[in-house]
């Protein structure tokens, strides 16, 4: 089958348009937390994220219903125990994802018998993503980036230097806390893309490809989107076209990209080095 | 009557309870240049910080423009140079004008958008720091020095009022020192800039700042160089040695 002929199917379309979204908010994101050095916030709200979609399914609740606002709270709360208890980010993020994995085991432990749908959870499957999955996510994308672009500058200035932006009049606290919000709304979200296990790649991978090539934190954006895009699609067509699982595909896809920027950015430099 | 830009009346911090500052009181007039100095450790950088209301103070009293610190809302006649410049991290992907620019966010309503005119008021404070050609630069690709001119250029570049700079001159070569304690003179002659200026640089600073204002925890001593250098009781404090450093080049 010619590989444009799979547009025609409507689990396809959902996958490219519901991947894309989601691609643009984590990819512009990343590249935040990343310079913050609190990227692996991605891979402790993701831990959050099986206990509640096992929370989820031991009610029999939707699992996106009680992930969103499960995680959030989670987030909220890896930011006061690094604002309050002492606790550098990193060791934050180790005791809610934690929690989070633990309660998830427990749970299915106890209940039983739907293991198979909170390993389906775990890896993902973006061409299985519903119509109501997709107007979920394509809506809470675009509150999510329609926020980013509106506090662009805010944001800019406290990731590069948190003190001087207090001085300029931004309120950094709450900018803070309405960033780790959107961070579990969208490691929620991508949950169907990549699956819960490799939610922090689709928010890393980008903004380090961005930033072995850009100069400026707009190019880092986006350069950074354009490489969320790229893997998103390209790693949708190339499962079909190779009969792969999707969400490794769109991650390995992320890599590559990284690894050609690097080297790219290696050439550069020794070409400069060697013309000077 | 002069116009008090900075008022701190019996100001007391402490960190982990270990006191950082007892009962320090003074006041800063429009168009004065205070060079804040004192030993590692003597609390200046706390000082700073709590003027600016990035540290909440114990006990005391802070005014910035006559408004309390805990209510100032008028930032834009603020400009600031922190002292961790070791803290910048080189791979972070900014320009020097995407830097420089974020100096002008505290005059900015919500959403703060650089617009096109605000061009010409960054190309004129790259001018004046003389970093027009690393304007397109990457910032992690600079110098200690040339970094330095382009934090000092984001504080200035949205000509504040008042000026804290906490030991700007750091990295910068003795060349480059004497060029940017001359624009900070300038910017206080004539826009009657007020300034504040940490430093450990006790040679140069009575060179260009007309107050003293030298803390140890305690504040030592606040006033005019005149007095400072007439000083019976300074001598006594710091040692005619330190005293004539200060005082040769005023």
């Amino acid at each position: 089958m010619e590989l444009l002929e799979y547009l025609q199917y409507g689990f396809i379309q959902r996958a490219l348009i519901c991947g894309s979204f989601i691609a643009l908010l984590c990819s512009t994101l990343g590249v935040i937390l990343v310079l913050r050095r609190f990227s692996l916030i991605g891979d402790g709200l993701a831990h959050v994220t099986f206990g509640s979609v096992a929370l989820g399914l031991f009610f029999r609740v939707y699992p996106l219903y009680v992930s969103i606002p499960l995680v959030m709270l989670c987030s909220l709360g890896i930011l006061k125990l690094t604002q309050r208890a002492r606790l550098y980010g990193d060791a934050a993020i180790g005791v809610v994802s934690s929690f989070g994995i633990a309660g998830g085991v427990l749970l299915a432990s106890v209940a039983g018998g739907f293991n198979v749908d909170l390993f389906s959870y775990l890896f993902g499957n973006i061409l299985a993503i519903g119509q109501v999955e997709m107007y979920i996510s394509v809506a809470l994308s675009i509150v999510v980036l329609a926020v980013i672009l509106l506090f662009f500058n805010d944001i800019f200035s406290m990731t590069f230097d948190e003190e001087f932006a207090r001085v300029s009049g931004i309120g950094t606290e709450r900018l803070n806390t309405t960033l780790v919000l959107l961070t579990a709304v969208t490691v929620v979200l991508s949950m169907n893309v990549v699956g819960i296990m490799l939610i922090s790649a689709l928010l890393i991978l980008p903004a380090v490809t961005a930033l072995q090539l850009a100069k400026g934190f707009k190019d880092a954006m986006l350069i950074s989107a354009c490489a969320a895009l790229a893997s998103v699609v390209g790693g949708v067509f190339i499962s079909l076209a190779m009969n792969l699982p999707t969400g490794a595909t769109i991650v390995m896809t992320n890599f590559l990209l990284f690894l050609t920027a690097f080297a790219f950015r290696v050439a550069r430099q020794r070409s400069h080095a060697a013309k000077s | 009557m002069p116009v008090k830009i900075i008022e701190v009346d019996h100001l007391h911090f402490s960190y982990n309870s270990i006191p950082v500052l007892e009962d320090v009181s003074f006041c800063v007039e429009a168009g004065s240049f205070v060079g804040l100095v004192g030993p590692n450790g003597s609390g200046k950088t706390t000082l700073v910080k709590l003027i600016l209301g990035l540290a909440t103070c114990g006990r005391g009293v802070i005014r910035l423009f006559g408004q309390d610190i805990s209510d100032f809302r008028l930032w834009a006649k603020v400009g600031y140079l922190p002292q961790s410049l070791s803290a910048l991290n080189p791979y972070f992907p900014s320009t020097v004008r995407e830097i420089v620019a974020l100096g002008l966010l505290s005059g900015k309503r919500f959403p703060r958008i650089i617009a096109r005119s605000d061009k010409r008021v960054i190309d004129g404070v790259l001018d004046l720091l003389g970093i027009t050609s690393i304007g397109d630069t990457r910032v992690g690709e600079l110098s200690g020095g040339q970094q330095q001119r382009v934090l000092i250029a984001r504080a200035m570049v949205n000509e504040p009022a008042l000026l804290i700079l906490d030991e700007p001159t750091a990295a910068l070569d003795p060349e480059a020192r004497e060029s940017f304690f001359s624009i900070l003179k300038n910017l206080q002659e004539i826009r009657n800039t007020s300034i504040i200026l940490v430093t450990h640089d006790i040679g140069s600073i009575g060179k260009y700042a007309d107050h003293l204002l030298w803390i140890d925890r305690k504040l030592l001593f606040y006033g005019g160089f005149d007095e400072f250098c007439q000083s019976d009781r300074m001598t006594r404090l710091f040692g005619a040695d330190s005293q004539h450093i200060i005082c040769h080049r005023h």
